[in-house]
């Protein structure tokens, strides 16, 4: 039997991470893939609070499902400025991003 | 700590390797390699999900993101050539994220081991034993239980949350209007 | 039994419309790029009047018995019509910008009247799940419209900025959100407060956290300092009538939910969470106004002085009566329509100048003294002064923060109000004073010039006669307050 805490746990350590790599990147790939490292955390206590607290009904496992649809869209929608930014100016840099002060 | 299964032994490794793959995602100072470290992560995390008896997020999370968010990643790296990028993957600040990243870790951690969690459970349903243990997902219909973490998540997304499906359909839509939108080249534009 | 699908009738008319507009511009590729806009903003209106049809009703969406997810009642109601009027007007002071400056006007409009939808779903929302897929649809359609000009460098910077910060936000909020489903174990509003007026005391802790993340992820949305850097960023670089949008629909809907959320979901909890929102608002109406005092760019300048408000709107949140409630539906609606004015000036100056610079204004009130009028009205309302909208509005929020104890952030804010009359003097300065750089007078558009004209009697009669919105702003925030 796993300990509750300790899927929380491994959650908060995803979540830190993810928010570590958010802050400290400055390429937008990145900082996408940093985010997405934070939402998967989000699942992991949406699902543990589902199965370990309130097993009926299964709201924790339909938001982590709503989390995943998010999540998915808001890496196609971002990707897609990547790209035009790039056709403009040739970067994935956010601070070589300059015309507006950052 | 005492190891009682199997299953716990399987948890504490996929759990480490999830983490050392999650720094991998952040500390890879090359960008295919961050993005393979998160369908890592993401697959390993999958794993966790299984243990804790939610098959279908697993099933879930291993589609969209291993196959999904993984492809479109990769295509954007090479469509934008990141890796001929010149200077370095961090920015300037990253002493600073260091700093958050460890500050915001301890307060969680203190903030999930300082907390009853027990006391989350109405009182009926409170077990008299802790810790608390994991439960299959039920949701309650006129013809009885659902006992698959399948089916309660499918009865509960086309019963309670219908609405927010709909929006949510809108969202995708949105986002794939606005990413064709953008992605596209121009006529008279030079790709 | 079925929920009460006739609740979300303007939310049929805009997603309907929005493809209605779409499919139009796709049939008729000879169409003057002027004309979805307009259609749309048919659309905008025809919701609007829907929704007025909502007075007095108060009823619940129950999706399956005992889980209401939405919840529609005066405060809804207020709202919609407030956000379809928003709607109206950036269609309208869009149209000749989308003309000369954008291809895809279909698109555009269609997208300006989801994200409508999604402001529209954020305020009914009384359930997590719900009010958080709703703030993404509106979220979406802004990124989307804010990187618009795709040709043009600095819309694309914006976009990426505003994009990954929003999805920054996103999972802040959302690991918020998951602490509060862990602490009471639902995700409706009702569920959640009465979990949290008979909770344990050890939960504490996880339920402070949990406020910490969701005020967080929310004062990204709202730009509250410290969670504003993309807010400049994104007000310059948008398409203009976006960026009065970004300032207009994007606060009301996100503060009509920040103050729903918190009234009725987190009440009981109020002791934890108060003093956070009431710092935060203090640290975002001063750095908001003090940095507004440097700024040279129109834009910029409107970015920082809509972060001073949104320190203003904040203090009604963290007061969370219902005083503070009426006070901040009756000023969110006198803060649009002067934000509106100001932009709808602005966008005339822009299509015609191609400048946004303050230094540009120079001698307006000589080439074009309707404008240079106009502009002095709004700059007046916002800076707080009397006959204007913004006075009474300010001044009833201020009072709401007094009473509910708050006694030093009203203070500040009249200060950090004070500050701000400053910069909008120095506009005036430019328009009034300064010689023009550019010789010869120019026409307003005949529309725009009405448009202008029907906001600016609306600041007037805020300002002057205000009784009559602020009696509805009351009745509305009065169903937050009821059980």
């Amino acid at each position: 039997m796993i300990p509750m805490e300790h899927v929380l746990i491994l959650g908060a350590a995803l979540f830190a991470i993810g928010m570590y790599g958010v802050l400290a990147r400055r390429n937008a790939v990145l900082i996408l893939l940093s985010v997405e490292l934070m939402l998967n955390a989000v699942n992991l206590n949406l699902i543990a609070f589902n199965v370990y607290l309130r097993p009926n009904p299964a709201t924790g496992m339909v938001f982590s499902v709503f989390v995943i649809v998010i999540a998915a869209a808001e890496a196609g929608l971002a990707l897609a400025i990547i790209l035009r930014l790039f056709r403009n100016r040739r970067t994935a840099n956010v601070d070589e991003a300059d015309l507006l002060k950052w | 700590m005492q190891i009682h299964s199997t299953e716990q032994v399987v948890f504490y490794l996929l759990a480490v390797v999830a983490v050392a793959a999650a720094l991998g995602v952040v500390f890879a100072q090359d960008i295919i390699h961050s993005a393979l470290f998160l369908v890592v992560t993401l697959i390993l995390t999958a794993g966790v999900y299984v243990l804790l008896s939610a098959e279908f997020l697993s099933l879930v999370q291993v589609l969209v993101y291993g196959g999904g968010v993984s492809i479109l990643v990769m295509f954007a790296v090479m469509i934008t050539r990141v890796r001929d990028a010149r200077g370095p993957l961090d920015g300037a600040q990253k002493p600073i994220a260091i700093v958050a990243g460890l500050a915001i870790v301890t307060v969680l951690v203190l903030m999930i081991s300082r907390t009853e969690w027990q006391q989350a459970i109405p009182a009926v349903n409170r077990p008299d034993e802790s810790p608390v243990r994991v439960q299959r997902v039920i949701t309650q219909t006129d013809k009885g239980q659902l006992m698959s973490d399948t089916d309660a998540i499918g009865h509960d997304l086309f019963t309670t949350f219908a609405v927010p499906f709909e929006v949510a359909s809108l969202v995708l839509l949105v986002a794939l209007v606005g990413a064709i939108y953008l992605a596209r080249g121009e006529e008279d534009e030079v790709t | 039994m079925n929920p009460d699908y006739s609740l979300l009738i303007p939310e049929y008319i805009l997603a309907v419309w929005a493809a209605l507009v779409v499919a139009v511009d796709v049939m008729m590729p000879k169409l003057r790029r002027d004309v979805p806009a307009y259609l749309a903003a048919l659309g905008a209106l025809a919701a609007g009047i829907a929704s007025v049809l909502y007075i007095d009703v108060n009823k619940g969406f129950e999706a399956i018995p005992g889980v209401t997810i939405m919840h529609v009642d005066d405060y809804t109601t207020y709202m919609r019509v407030l956000l379809c009027g928003i709607a109206v007007f950036i269609l309208l002071m869009s149209a000749q910008f989308v003309r000369m400056r954008l291809s895809h006007a279909g698109e555009y409009s269609a997208i300006v009247l989801v994200a409508t939808l999604g402001g529209m779903l954020m305020v009914e929302g009384t359930e997590l799940i719900t009010s958080w897929i709703a703030l993404e649809l509106l979220s979406f359609c802004f990124y989307t419209l804010v990187s618009f000009a795709r040709r043009e460098l600095r819309s694309n910077e914006a976009g990426l900025k505003y994009m990954l910060l929003g999805a920054f936000s996103t999972a802040l909020f959302l690991y918020g959100l998951s602490l509060i489903y862990g602490v009471t174990g639902t995700t409706t509003y009702d569920g959640i407060a009465a979990a949290l007026s008979n909770r344990g005391e050890d939960l504490t802790l996880a339920l402070v956290v949990g406020f910490v993340f969701i005020i967080a992820g929310l004062g990204f949305k709202v730009a509250a300092v410290p969670f504003h850097m993309y807010t400049p960023d994104a007000y310059q670089g948008a398409p203009l009538p976006i960026t009065a949008m970004l300032s207009t629909t994007s606060k009301a809907a996100a503060f009509a939910l920040f103050f729903r959320l918190f009234t009725t979901a987190f009440l009981p909890a109020h002791e934890e969470w108060k003093w956070m929102i009431a710092l935060i608002a203090a640290v975002t109406m001063m750095w908001g106004n003090l940095v507004a005092l440097q700024q040279t760019n129109l834009r910029r300048l409107f970015a920082y002085s809509s972060i001073g408000q949104v320190g203003f709107m904040l203090i009604a949140v963290a007061a969370a009566t219902q005083d503070a409630g009426s006070s901040l539906l009756f000023h969110m609606a006198g803060y649009a329509v002067t934000n509106l004015a100001a932009f709808t000036i602005i966008v005339v100056f822009f299509n015609r100048e191609g400048s946004d610079e303050i230094a540009d204004l120079a001698g307006l009130a000589e080439r074009q003294p309707f404008l240079a009028l106009a502009m002095v009205t709004a700059l007046f309302s916002l800076a707080g002064m009397p006959l204007f909208a913004g006075f009474f509005t300010k001044f009833m929020l201020f009072v709401s923060g007094w009473d509910a104890g708050l006694e030093w952030l009203s203070g500040v804010a009249v200060v950090a109000s004070l500050i701000s009359l400053y910069y909008y003097l120095m506009v005036i300065r430019q328009m009034y004073v300064i010689a023009p750089r550019v010789p010869g007078r120019f026409r307003t558009p005949a529309l725009l010039w009405g448009v202008i004209a029907v906001l600016v009697v609306g600041v007037f009669f805020l300002g002057i006669w205000p009784a009559p919105l602020l009696d509805a702003a009351d009745t509305a925030a009065a169903f937050l307050f009821r059980a």
